[in-house]
Order: C-alpha cells, then sequence, then structure tokens
C-alpha cells in the first residue's frame, strides 16, 4: 500500500524517534558556529566549508539511520527524492517539512525553502559587516544533504542562496543533481 | 486612559545598568548606553557619544530616567528580603509624575518600566514584563553574543523587540514593522493570553505542561512572545515553550 512521503514522515515522526528538547540543539548548534568562528578568526568562508564537512560526515551516517527507519525504497526520480528528503527526512531529524520549488527545466535542481528553521533561532549574525555578507549560519545542512545522498549513488551540490538571518526574505538551499554514481570499486581494493 | 511608557531600563545583577532606554514623547528614538568606563555605576558623561541618539534629548529626561532607575534598584534591595517567589515587585514607587514598576528574574536581572501617568496598571503588565525577560533571553541564546553581566546591552535586535513591546503597548504605529493587531483590552485579560499578539497564527502549543497554553510567533524579528505561565518550564530562566525535535539515538 503506497503511502504518501507526508503520512510517512508523520507516522515514523510519531512513533519510531525519541525526541529531544530542541534548544539544547539550537544551543549546541549555535555554540558550534561561534566557537568555529572563533577559532578561524571570523573567516567566514572558511566556517562555511568546515560546517560542510561537518555536515557531510554527520550525513554519510545519518541515511543509514533513515533507511532503517523508513524503510522506503529506492527513489525512481530526482523529484521522488527530493519529496522524500523534504517530507520525510527532514521531519523525521528536524520536524519540519521545507518546502519543494523552483525546479529547474532539466529536473535537475530545486529549492528547499524553510518557512522555519531551529538550528537558527535566537540567532542574530554578529554586526563585523562580514557576516551577514558571507555566513550561511546552517551550512551544516547541505554537508548532511550531500553526504547522505552520495551513499545512495546520488551525487549533488547544495548551497544556501537565501538566508533570513542575512536579511532575506527566506531561507532557501539549492540542490543540484551532479550525477548518478555507478558503484565502483573502493580504491585501494584489488 | 492607559498611562504609557516612557521608560524601559535593565540592570543586572550587581546592580549595573545594561539597557537605558527611553520612550517618552519628545525623544524620539534615543537610547543611552550608560557605561563606557567599564564602571558599575551610573555615569552620564557617556551619554555625549551615545550612539543612536537622532533627535538630541533633554538632558533633564535621561538624566532623570536614570537616577529613577537608580532608585528603583533601592526598592529592589528592601524589598527583597520579604519577597516570596514571584518575580513580580508590582509598583515601586511614584516619583515625578512617574510611576514605575519592577520585576526581577531569577537569575537576578531586574526589569523596571517607567509608567507616565499615576494611574495604577494592573495585572497586564506581567505580559510586558514577560515579554521584556523573553527578549532579553532570546538575545542571551543569541550564539555571537558574549554573555558578560558587566556590559551594557548593544543589540539592534533587542532594541527593536522592546521598541515593539513598548508601541504595541502604547498604541503607537511602530517605526519599522507593519502595524500589528494590538490587542490591549483594559478589562482585565485573562492570563492564557499574551497582550501582544500579531497576525500570524499560533506557533505550537505546550501541550505536555497545561492544554491553556500557548506561545505565539512574532512573525517580524522571528521572537516569539513567551507561554504565560513561566513556573511550569524546568529550565533555568528560560520560560520559552519547548518544542521537539530529534536526535536519532
Amino acid at each position: 500500500m503506497a503511502r504518501t512521503p507526508r503520512q510517512v514522515g508523520e507516522e515514523v515522526w510519531k512513533t519510531r524517534v525519541e525526541k529531544v528538547n530542541a534548544e539544547l540543539v539550537t544551543l549546541t548548534y549555535g555554540s558550534v558556529v561561534a566557537q568555529l568562528c572563533k577559532d578561524f578568526g571570523n573567516d567566514y568562508i572558511q566556517v562555511n566549508e568546515q560546517l560542510d564537512k561537518m555536515g557531510y560526515n554527520i550525513g554519510i551516517r545519518l541515511i543509514e539511520d533513515f533507511l532503517a527507519r523508513t524503510n522506503t525504497s529506492r527513489c525512481r526520480t530526482f523529484k521522488d527524492t527530493a519529496e522524500i528528503i523534504s517530507k520525510v527526512g527532514f521531519k523525521i531529524f528536524l520536524n519540519i517539512t521545507p518546502t519543494v520549488g523552483n525546479w529547474s527545466q532539466d529536473n535537475k535542481q530545486f529549492s528547499l525553502i524553510f518557512d522555519e528553521n531551529p538550528l537558527a533561532d535566537f540567532v542574530e549574525l554578529p554586526d563585523d559587516g562580514k557576516a551577514v555578507n558571507e555566513l550561511w549560519y546552517s551550512n551544516i545542512l547541505c554537508g548532511v544533504l550531500r553526504g547522505a545522498l552520495e551513499m545512495v549513488q546520488t551525487q549533488v551540490e547544495a548551497q544556501f542562496i537565501n538566508d533570513v538571518l542575512r536579511g532575506h526574505e527566506t531561507t532557501e538551499m539549492r540542490v543540484t543533481l551532479i550525477r548518478i554514481l555507478e558503484d565502483e570499486m573502493p580504491v585501494g581494493d584489488d | 486612559m492607559v498611562s504609557r511608557i516612557y521608560l524601559v531600563a535593565l540592570m543586572g545583577r550587581e546592580n549595573n545598568p545594561l539597557y537605558v532606554h527611553s520612550f517618552a514623547p519628545e525623544t524620539a528614538s534615543t537610547s543611552h548606553d550608560p557605561d563606557s568606563t567599564g564602571v558599575s555605576s551610573y555615569d552620564d558623561s557617556s551619554s555625549i557619544g551615545s550612539a543612536s541618539a537622532k533627535v538630541s534629548i533633554s538632558r533633564d529626561t535621561e538624566l532623570r530616567y536614570h537616577f529613577l532607575a537608580h532608585i528603583s534598584l533601592d526598592v529592589f534591595a528592601a524589598r527583597l528580603p520579604q519577597k516570596t517567589s514571584d518575580s513580580d515587585f508590582g509598583l515601586l514607587f511614584v516619583q515625578d509624575g512617574m510611576a514605575m514598576y519592577g520585576w526581577m528574574t531569577n537569575t537576578g536581572v531586574k526589569i523596571v518600566l517607567g509608567f507616565a501617568s499615576g494611574e495604577i496598571i494592573g495585572s497586564e503588565i506581567r505580559s510586558i514584563f514577560r515579554a521584556i525577560h523573553f527578549a532579553y533571553i532570546s538575545l542571551v541564546c543569541n550564539p555571537f553574543y558574549t554573555v558578560d553581566e558587566r556590559r551594557p546591552i548593544h543589540s539592534r535586535k533587542f532594541d527593536i523587540n522592546v521598541r515593539r513591546i513598548v508601541d504595541a503597548w502604547n498604541g503607537t504605529t511602530p517605526t519599522h514593522t507593519p502595524a500589528e493587531s494590538i490587542s490591549r483590552s483594559s478589562a482585565a485579560s485573562p492570563p492564557s493570553t499574551s497582550n501582544i499578539s500579531s497576525a500570524s497564527t499560533v506557533y505550537y502549543s505546550n501541550a505536555s505542561n497545561n492544554g491553556t497554553i500557548e506561545g505565539v510567533v512574532m512573525s517580524y524579528s522571528g521572537s516569539r512572545s513567551p507561554s504565560p505561565t513561566p513556573s511550569s518550564s524546568a529550565d533555568v530562566g528560560i520560560t520559552a515553550p519547548t518544542s521537539e525535535t530529534v536526535m536519532a539515538s
């Protein structure tokens, strides 16, 4: 019996997921970003990269958990992937459902539009003029998507193009399909 | 006629001034940096370097407000031994046509409001105190803000939040944000609704504690007005309704 991604997400969220306090996550993530900024001397481009790397490491592990909890089958099209990401993935890990939109002509690019971002609650970017132009506060999410999808043979590029912390109207992440990976032999195996 | 808020002041645990802001009519938008020397006493020579003063305010008013805030510290100290667990200190004193109301948080931060006329305000004032307290919490939760109890508050977002709270109470049109619907009934409003509502819908309800508590989202700067019964939250000083998110176990 096929259920919509939305239903799957709701059901898994309600039954198979343990909850934790939202402020704990928000404050922990906030202190990570603040510490990174301090450590890199406010080089926000570097901070973005580090957040992406951290996210990547999270993503490659998170996908296992996701597949175990949701038993989703393989997505047939990139559109399916987008729906599953937004309705099931984000739902069970952050309890948000970003909207999927702005599909490109070749259906290889889409946007995730976040109307709420629990990671960025209470945050005000530093007033040094640079942060508001360079820092993508929630960049860890891009890494998570990149890592998770890579483990299911989908190579994507994800980056934020809008962020309410920076003064834009919405928080928007652009996801681009680079290619579908064929199974390759691990490096070093003969 | 409901009296207007003319003064909002925050003082830290060591009675140092954190934030003194006048909302009196002749002072359009002024904020005063109460401390430029690191000394935890009132020093108004720093008013000359005040950051955001577009309108030159009368020094008298400024001095008066600082003086009033200072007096209120004495009242806090005097009444503290007899105080039970409630944060609300109510009417502190009336001076110079200004009625001062106080609120001390459980972390020692004191919020003082100065009202124009001598009219007794009643229980609606608690919602303003809570909203300001919540704005303060939002400020402190900002990961980029160095929480230093001694330093005065220099945050644009905090300024905007406090201004919005005061404007909502005073009934004036906020300067930066579109006019919100202001529900301020002169009859005592039931404690479960906040006086300050916005056009957006209820964000989530804190159903685990009490079915009647609701948190309301402010749609502009993302700040939230607090749930009306802080005692139900176990977090120290944080009265925000908690939502739930997941860490994969």
